[in-house]
């Protein structure tokens, strides 16, 4: 029992410790590097947010937002002016942004992976028309 | 003996009904079944081109088939008596009152045992649930013109 006790106590603190990531991820392309810190710039004075993770290419952006746990009564709301600013941010491009996990979690793949741009551009356009899906 | 000194005696003899320990066991019965829920949930997001938005529906309609299977072999029922309301309350319940519900009036028939009976029970979920639907829309919409929540 005691070390059962014990176990438990080393997987919370275990699961805990995994938690801490930076702040921000992306496909991590030279350049590209002056938008991310934008980008990043904009994110991080907001208490609301808890990570991003974001793939960029010449034509089109992906950034996922994870929202804090209590501030997803909102998230919505921040949503919408996240989506506002961002896309302020990057005139020129075809910008998706999301705080939805399915897109966080698709974006999270697509950084890590080695993709050429035009798959990455075909790829975020998929996730765009997901995004869109209501039913 | 009159009416008042009846039910006197009624409740002095009959045993009290634990609501603290039912409540208990009702919340985490309930909370198990939303847990698995949870998991299904995630397992159409992470594998299935869901969103969170869309992974709603297919989520309640696994947890429908496994109540039906639970029905159809007897599980159901054991924790439902252990659960109460835990068991009763989620979509799973309903699932439980519809199939239940055609099992038993197969023998009659289809069209007049199982289409008419299938919603013996249900009816009452149906309905309490759309007044309940209610009421909560009501809540939100308070909430949302506080500004607290938005739709």
């Amino acid at each position: 029992m005691k070390k059962w006790f014990g176990l438990l106590v080393i997987l919370i603190l275990v699961g805990c410790n995994n938690g801490k990531n930076d702040f921000m991820a992306t496909n991590n392309k030279e350049e590209y590097q002056q938008q991310q810190q934008k980008i990043e710039q904009i994110l991080k004075e907001d208490k609301h947010v808890k990570r991003v993770t974001a793939v960029f290419t010449k034509d089109s952006a992906i950034v996922g937002i994870e929202v804090k746990p209590f501030s997803k009564w909102n998230k919505q709301k921040y949503e919408k002016k996240w989506k506002k600013e961002v896309e302020k941010a990057l005139p020129d491009r075809n910008v998706v942004v999301s705080t939805d996990l399915k897109l966080i979690m698709e974006t999270d793949k697509l950084a890590k992976k080695q993709l050429s741009e035009k798959k990455l551009d075909k790829k975020i356009k998929d996730l765009k028309k997901l995004e869109k899906e209501e039913t | 003996m009159d009416p008042k000194q009846y039910d006197n005696l009624q409740q002095s003899i009959s045993p009290k009904p634990s609501i603290l320990k039912n409540c208990l066991k009702a919340f985490l019965v309930g909370g198990i079944f939303c847990t698995v829920g949870q998991l299904i949930t995630y397992i159409y997001i992470s594998y299935f081109n869901f969103t969170e938005k869309t992974a709603g529906n297919p989520t309640v309609a696994t947890m429908i088939f496994i109540a039906m299977l639970l029905t159809g072999f007897g599980l159901y029922k054991k924790i439902g008596q252990f659960a109460g309301a835990g068991s009763a309350v989620p979509v799973t319940g309903f699932g439980n009152a519809v199939i239940s519900a055609a099992i038993e009036h197969k023998t009659e028939g289809f069209v007049l045992g199982v289409g008419g009976n299938i919603f013996k029970l249900a009816g009452s979920v149906i309905v309490f649930g759309v007044v309940s639907a209610f009421v909560v829309a009501l809540v939100k919409l308070i909430l949302v013109t506080m500004g607290v929540a938005n739709w």
